[in-house]
């Protein structure tokens, strides 16, 4: 098991392709200042699965947001690509928790949104996400409307919808916190079948420590607000994956290691969660 | 890869309907909706018809419905006439309303000047009385179809801007967000996203509006036309024709009615999406 | 019992019984509250009631009389006609109307016994006689009477009839529908207040009075009550009747003084400048001779029948005599 200590990007002549270096974030909650995030120190490399664990309220989404450029940092520069990004909103590409597919789409009109916004016709559109659509499981679906869907279903049309654009990275928040236990270990190994595929970065926010471990090569644990990176934890399980590793020594090791981490940081009180 | 889910199964059937023919099932369905009204409309004529003769009430104070159904045969063209004016100075400015209302409310929900300089005179709008404004357009515009148009138009106004405003000011911000994040600039957020989630709030005013454009024609001409049902009805009561005048206002309910209908009827065709959904939800 | 308190006792004891018996001799006039609908807002057409009201003709006949103008002026025979209200003030052809269709109304005195109803039109649009308005929009309050008034007009004057003009329902809002010169003359309106209000305006009128034009004269405002009040309380209409002919009376003797009081009692709502003029105009049609103020020429109601007949406005059932009664005009 390695622990690296301190955090720094590898490959020497290597550009990162997400830099985030030593970003605070401030609100205002009742005419006071405090800080959801303070110096967070995190990078990914082209190709690597990194996950963000931490307690409720340690900023994780807001990291992420500020990652997306929905938001902006106090302080503190993020570097996409190898530049410094200032207005970055729509060269990552961002699931959200709520898979946010517009009920007035069908299926197919959902996952072509991306494609859309960035001007490509809808015939092309269509036709490009057609060809994914029984990968994703979404077969003979393209024309229903996202209300007929199962939690599953919506969860990988919003997954589909967010990769179509080829963004080289992408973010995702919790994104299978509303699926239960059988669901979401299927959806683990179709979704680390489909990244190997794709080489794409993944930043990923979770709950699950399981699954942190499981889809991840490297950890970063956050402390509680204000947000700092507590620790950073490389996964050494071998590539592939499979869901049997689950139950190995190796695994079982890491995860004890990883909960006594988070429980070492209490939650944040609910009053205090960041809006 | 994964195996595909089911989707959950089709709306869950109403508990244990017993073992009918499909006709007459349907046959129960359809006169479940409008039974109820139609039984209590009933009553309520008989209980009318009832005390008009027993009490020997005079056919120029209250008309017996049995006279008002007479009239609404004998004199048919001329209401059909007159319905027509009606019905066409309420569609047009039901129209026109509709176009001005839904611009104006994108104006205000893009733009808090607009919003903070615009809607004083909306809401000031509903407040003027129609038959006071009514006479002042005749003088203004003329005594033709316009006017009573306008009218119609004034009335219809109000629900429609703020029943779409609110829709507009009411979308979902993750949805906003999400668009964000795939780099929509605001039109595109506002096409995309804004204007279909007004859609509902926008045919809920359409509705009101609907109703309201029927009793606006009629004021119009009140104050000043040479045809149409309001007309018709000024013109019958100086001549104590008490029955044409009730003949008008049911011509004026059935009408109003209908064209309530209709609208409804095209915002299920608009977004099948709405019903279907809420159907969803009331279900689970 | 002392000589002292004895007869102050029997003193009140008579007075008592003579308060009592009093009250039995005046049994035939007992007091009566009455209301009575006006055809229109408080105007010089009314000075005769409410000078009846103000120098107390109406209380000495023991009547306790409301005026009042309903909030939709056509109502009136309606409201009559059911008895919500013992009398209005209404119009000989509506009269005639109001009877074709069953509705129980008599008119009972004559309060302007000649039209008011007249074609006006501007002087500057040279429209002077009917003929003139050949090809011209005509603006008239959508009361039916008007149209055959205006045929017959035109017809008199040589042009075929009403297919020659436009007819325009402007509602009530005749003066300004004229002075917009959205029509170019307007019918309905009377030449003792329209024609006023436009001269004070600063427009001169031409003035074309009907009955001057083939229309046969007829009362212009009526005064009316139903059939069951003529039943049941005829006495009740003779002392009303009286006190409105001696209000009347003042009025034409003195038709400014009738406009104080007529300011009085509206508090002032109505327009001094159109009801001075107005009532000067009106005060010779009030003065009669012979007859007792309010009598009504049977010959007119005939003529006028007939002509709403032949003019297919009128059931041709209906009895020019049951519509009107001079009984309850008694001498002084």
């Amino acid at each position: 098991m390695k622990q690296v200590a301190s955090d720094a990007p590898a490959e020497v002549g290597g550009v990162a392709k997400v830099r985030v270096e030593g970003v605070s974030k401030y609100m205002l909650q009742h005419g006071q200042s405090f800080a959801v995030l303070q110096e967070v120190n995190l990078y990914a490399n082209a190709g690597e699965f990194v996950s963000l664990i931490g307690p409720s309220g340690c900023g994780k989404s807001t990291l992420l947001n500020i990652i997306a450029g929905l938001d902006q940092p106090s302080s503190g520069t993020l570097y996409l690509n190898g530049c410094r990004a200032e207005q970055r909103l729509g060269t990552v590409g961002y699931m959200q928790q709520k898979d946010l597919l517009l009920p007035w789409r069908n299926v197919l009109d959902n996952v072509i949104l991306g494609l859309e916004l960035r001007g490509m016709s809808r015939r092309v559109a269509r036709a490009r996400a057609l060809a994914l659509m029984e990968e994703f499981g979404l077969k003979g679906f393209e024309t229903a409307y996202p209300y007929t869907l199962s939690g599953g279903m919506r969860q990988r049309a919003a997954f589909l919808r967010t990769i179509l654009p080829e963004q080289e990275v992408f973010l995702l928040d919790e994104p299978f916190g509303a699926l239960d236990a059988l669901n979401r270990a299927q959806i683990h190994a179709w979704l680390l079948g489909l990244w190997e595929s794709l080489h794409k970065t993944i930043v990923l926010v979770t709950h699950d420590v399981d699954e942190a471990i499981f889809l991840s090569d490297r950890m970063y644990v956050m402390t509680a607000r204000p947000g700092r990176v507590q620790r950073v934890q490389v996964i050494d399980l071998p590539r592939p994956r499979h869901l049997e590793m689950i139950t190995s020594a190796h695994f079982v090791a890491l995860k004890a290691q990883l909960l006594a981490a988070l429980r070492r940081e209490p939650a944040a009180e609910p009053q205090d969660r960041p809006p | 890869m994964s195996p595909p889910d089911r989707a959950p199964p089709v709306a869950a059937q109403p508990a244990m309907a017993p073992p009918v023919t499909p006709y007459i099932g349907r046959w129960r369905r359809l006169t479940g909706h409008w039974m109820p009204a139609a039984l209590i409309v009933l009553v309520l004529l008989g209980v009318w018809e009832g005390y008009v003769r027993l009490w020997a009430v005079p056919k120029w104070l209250l008309p017996a419905p049995s006279v008002i159904a007479m009239t609404l045969v004998v004199s048919w063209e001329l209401l059909l006439d007159h319905t027509l004016v009606t019905l066409v100075e309420v569609v047009i400015g039901f129209g026109l309303s509709l176009l001005c209302g839904v611009l104006l409310a994108c104006g205000i929900a893009a733009s808090r000047t607009l919003e903070r300089a615009l809607y004083p005179f909306v809401i000031a709008s509903q407040m003027v009385p129609i038959i006071v404004v009514a006479p002042l357009l005749l003088i203004w515009v003329g005594y033709g179809l316009t006017p009573k148009i306008i009218v119609v138009a004034l009335t219809a106004f109000f629900p429609i801007v703020v029943n779409m405003v609110d829709g507009l000011q009411s979308v979902d911000p993750d949805a906003v967000n999400l668009l964000r994040t795939m780099g929509a600039n605001h039109w595109q957020i506002f096409i995309k996203v804004q204007v279909p989630t007004s859609l509902p709030f926008l045919f809920s005013g359409l509705r009101v509006a609907m109703a309201v454009s029927v009793i606006g024609a009629v004021i119009g001409e009140w104050v000043g036309s040479s045809q149409g049902l309001g007309y018709l009805m000024i013109r019958s009561k100086p001549q104590f024709l008490t029955e044409r005048v009730f003949a008008a206002i049911v011509i004026l309910s059935v009408m109003g009615i209908a064209l309530f209908v209709l609208v409804g009827v095209i915002e299920k065709l608009a977004i099948p999406w709405w019903h279907n959904e809420q159907r969803q939800r009331s279900l689970r | 019992m002392s000589q002292y308190t004895c007869r102050p006792a029997m003193l009140c004891g008579l007075f008592v019984l003579l308060l009592l018996t009093s009250g039995g001799y005046c049994a035939h006039a007992q007091n009566a509250t009455l209301k009575l609908a006006l055809d229109w807002y408080p105007n010089a057409n009314h000075l005769g009631l409410y000078i009846a009201q103000e120098k107390g003709y109406f209380r000495q006949e023991n009547l306790a009389v409301t005026l009042y103008t309903p909030v939709d002026p056509s109502t009136v025979l309606q409201t009559v006609g059911s008895g919500t209200d013992d009398f209005g003030i209404s119009y000989q052809p509506d009269v005639l109307l109001a009877r074709a269709q069953g509705v129980p109304v008599v008119s009972v005195a004559g309060l302007v016994p000649h039209p008011l109803n007249s074609v006006i039109a501007l002087q500057s649009s040279g429209i002077a006689r009917p003929r003139d308005l050949v090809g011209k929009k005509v603006g008239y309050p959508a009361i039916p009477t008007n149209e055959p008034l205006l045929g017959t007009m035109l017809k008199t004057d040589g042009a075929r009839g009403l297919q020659d003009v436009e007819l325009v329902n402007v509602g009530f809002d005749l003066v300004p529908a004229l002075l917009s010169r959205r029509v170019d003359a307007i019918v309905g309106a009377y030449w003792t207040h329209e024609s006023i209000v436009l001269e004070k305006q600063g427009h001169p009128v031409h003035v074309m009075r009907v009955e001057e034009w083939g229309v046969p004269d007829y009362y212009e405002l009526v005064l009316v009550t139903n059939e069951s009040t003529i039943k049941s309380k005829p006495e009740i209409i003779t002392r009303f009747l009286r006190a409105v002919r001696r209000g009347y009376e003042d009025a034409a003797q003195d038709p400014q003084a009738g406009v104080d009081i007529l300011l009085k009692g509206t508090k002032a709502e109505v327009d001094e400048k159109i009801e001075r003029p107005g009532a000067a105009l009106l005060a010779p049609l009030w003065k009669t001779d012979k007859t007792p103020f309010g009598t009504q020429d049977a010959a007119k109601w005939e003529s006028f029948t007939q002509w709403l007949q032949a003019n297919g406005l009128l059931a041709p059932h209906v009895k020019a005599g049951d519509a009107f009664t001079n009984r309850f005009h008694s001498g002084n």
